[in-house]
């Protein structure tokens, strides 16, 4: 328990999913627990009412309008990042977008919940490529197991994952928590076509609730997974943080930290932070845990710099902000000759992973393949009235396209460049005069391999359906996916982390969240970082 | 914040009295009030006004509509639009002069010029995507009964409102 010299046992940097879990679990132990968030509290009866009551929605977001197309707050001391906050640099528009309010952007998170199988963390010793891991699946097989239980992960059983088509993988000792819910009429159609040409099916694991799961109601399909679900069906952070204060942690909202000191032996000492009105504040406390997102944990440590941390804290070894991943990918738009019906129930996706592994990835990337499952309806009826459609073909198109047009979108493994990197702005600055992030990014030929193969196997999947190509874009779509900016490793010269996710330089400060993933797989990162977290949590009972 | 608990003669009853009157007289009204539509429509439009627009709008659109949202939809669309009224009552015109019997009809006879054909397709917009504006200055009239979810009524949900649980999964039941 903390004495009176400290404020807390721990303090937690970042209310999403990853501090989260830290919060709880310390909390729930007894521990004096202090949870420090940049935005607000949010209500999800408010958020569901924006968002219906929103003339520009998410799908028909006009970027340059600061705010426009998300539901949640866009607020001075924490813009939101739809809009002009993030800054681009490098060939690549690293354009994600991530939600600065209490729970984090789980709130708007479609959910897939994936394990990484034995080799993705094995990359260069396999395959030549990116970097190893310096701990492997067994070491977290238990950890996702937990992390499942903590976040409610519904799925199927007896999948291969690794999209083979053989027996369960990756190996698991442990049922899902919950059985996967009913396939759409979608799912069952398009598994049966393309089996034929060797094509196996793999339905996403992922965080909706198939029974009453803790406080969660049963997913009741209003296909709004992002930007909010409507009835809490689907996990976000924000269910362990108010997991958390149930347990007697405190939150402060509307706390932004902008610097992070450490002592002569390399402890971190305090965290600074502004509230909106621009006061300043100190904490101090024995353990720290940075969860504040891959972007802003990386550029918080990139500004607390001192006349002994002159590259900022936890960056002895310049890796800081740098690798910055994302499952950078390409779609297609397709129409079938009969009705397929995407958009019924969630937005749950049917993947094809049969490029997920083997030794292709030393010559081009890992990819998964996903049809997407959103009702399609308000992003095609602005373009056929606008090419002058009325009448009753006007409805006779939406029902047609609605029923047929086909969304098919690739995610890549990237590969871990020190120049594509976090770093924050010289020239722009937020309210509170705090810079913001400027992301570099950039592909290299491994990608350019992985989209020419993907692009074959997204002709050769409109052939199985005979379907006809509405349009393909290449240009380097983000998926949200931000990884790799604190990097894990053995060596402090080359890593933000070591293996069990604290600082090389700061004995008691942990990162928790996908930043620290050295190589980033093709699958959607948050339940390895929540692993990993819940791994952190374990950690820190041993030692506060 | 106005609530359920406002007392009498408060916007909100005198907003339920007036949304009731609208639609009883369209109900009576019917396409007959068309061809006795009125010249220029005041900035501030008025419930004859609004009954009129929704009568036009249900010529385009070929659905049964909700006046109170003609209403809404009328007074948003003539904000932006200085000529507005000038603009619907030469797009009346021209749908009176053709006679048909309704939009696939009207728009078979090529008749219009451009430009009433512009206000026209500005109407459907409306009505269909249940906004006004552009980005910078959009005008949400309502989500939940924009026109464009009619076609597929029952069977993809208007999302946040879904089916309820394990509410999908069978071949659903549609003809296009």
């Amino acid at each position: 328990m903390a004495n009176d010299s400290y404020d807390a046992d721990l303090i937690v940097i970042g209310s999403g999913v990853m501090g989260g879990l830290v919060a709880a679990s310390l909390a729930k132990a007894g521990k004096k627990v202090i949870i420090l968030e940049a935005g607000p509290r949010v209500d999800r009866r408010e958020i569901v009412e924006t968002f219906r009551n929103a003339p520009v929605k998410l799908s028909l977001a006009n970027a340059k309008l600061q705010g426009a197309g998300s539901p949640f707050p866009s607020l001075p001391h924490a813009p939101s990042t739809y809009g002009d906050y993030l800054q681009y640099e490098g060939p690549v528009k690293y354009n994600t977008s991530y939600l600065r309010v209490v729970g984090g952007t789980t709130w708007h998170f479609g959910s897939a919940l994936w394990r990484m199988i034995p080799n993705d963390f094995k990359l260069q010793s396999l395959y030549g490529r990116g970097r190893d891991w310096p701990i492997g699946y067994d070491d977290l097989e238990a950890y996702y197991n937990r992390a499942e239980l903590e976040l409610g992960v519904t799925g199927l059983d007896g999948q291969d994952e690794s999209g083979q088509g053989g027996g369960p993988m990756p190996p698991r000792s442990m049922p899902f928590p919950m059985e996967q819910l009913n396939s759409s009429y979608m799912f069952k159609t398009i598994a049966e076509k393309l089996s034929v040409g060797g094509f196996n099916p793999v339905l996403e694991p992922h965080g909706r609730a198939s029974r009453p799961y803790g406080r969660r109601p049963v997913c009741a399909g209003n296909n709004n997974c992002n930007p909010v679900c409507p009835i809490g069906a689907k996990y976000d952070g924000s269910m362990h943080i108010d997991e958390a204060e149930r347990h007697g942690a405190k939150l402060l909202d509307n706390s932004v930290v902008y610097k992070i000191e450490a002592g002569d032996d390399g402890k971190i000492t305090a965290v600074w932070y502004k509230r909106p009105d621009n006061s300043e504040h100190k904490l101090n406390a024995r353990y720290f845990v940075l969860a504040a997102y891959g972007i802003e944990s990386a550029k918080l440590l990139l500004i607390s710099t001192s006349s002994k941390y002159p590259n900022g804290i936890a960056n002895s070894s310049d890796q800081v902000g740098r690798n910055l991943m994302d499952h950078t990918g390409i779609s297609m738009n397709m129409l079938t000759k009969e009705d397929m019906w995407p958009g019924e129930g969630p937005t749950e996706l049917l993947v094809y992973l049969n490029q997920r592994d083997g030794a292709f990835r030393k010559d081009y990337p890992s990819y998964k393949i996903k049809v997407r499952n959103t009702v399609p309806t308000a992003q095609m009826t602005e373009g056929f009235i606008k090419k002058g459609l009325l009448g009753s073909k006007l409805d006779a198109e939406i029902r047609k396209y609605s029923a047929r047009s086909l969304n098919w979108a690739i995610d890549f493994e990237p590969l871990p460049l020190p120049e594509n990197r976090v770093t924050p702005s010289k020239t722009k600055f937020d309210a509170l005069g705090l810079p913001v992030p400027v992301l570099y990014y950039s592909v290299t030929d491994y990608w350019n391999a992985g989209r020419d193969r993907g692009l074959e196997d997204l002709n050769k999947i409109a052939q199985l359906l005979d379907a006809e190509v509405l349009s393909t874009d290449v240009k380097w779509q983000n998926r949200q996916h931000v990884m790799g900016t604190t990097r894990m490793g053995d060596d402090p010269k080359d890593s933000v982390v070591d293996r069990d996710c604290r600082t090389h330089d700061h004995s008691n400060m942990f990162i928790a969240g996908t930043s620290v993933m050295p190589s980033a797989s093709c699958m959607n990162p948050t339940l390895t970082g929540a692993a990993l977290s819940v791994r952190i949590a374990d950690t820190l009972l041993r030692e506060i | 914040m106005t609530t359920e608990r406002d007392k009498t003669g408060s916007p909100m009853e005198y907003a339920l009295r007036r949304r009731d009157l609208l639609r009883a007289t369209v109900a009576v009204g019917g396409l007959a009030t068309l061809s006795r539509i009125a010249m220029p429509v005041p900035a501030a439009a008025s419930d004859d006004e609004a009954q009129r627009f929704t009568l036009l709008s249900e010529f385009l659109t070929g659905y049964t509509l909700d006046p109170v949202l003609g209403a809404r939809y009328l007074a948003a669309l003539a904000k932006r639009n200085k000529t507005f009224s000038s603009d619907i009552s030469a797009l009346q015109h021209v749908v009176e002069q053709s006679g048909v019997a309704n939009m696939d009809a009207f728009l078979a006879l090529k008749l219009a010029d451009p430009n009433v054909m512009k206000t026209a397709t500005n109407i459907v917009s409306a009505w269909y995507l249940g906004v006004v504006g552009e980005p910078e200055d959009a005008e949400l009239i309502t989500y939940r009964e924009a026109l464009m979810y009619r076609p597929t009524k029952g069977i993809l949900s208007i999302p946040t409102y879904g089916p309820g649980p394990n509410g999908w999964g069978p071949k659903p039941g549609s003809k296009i």
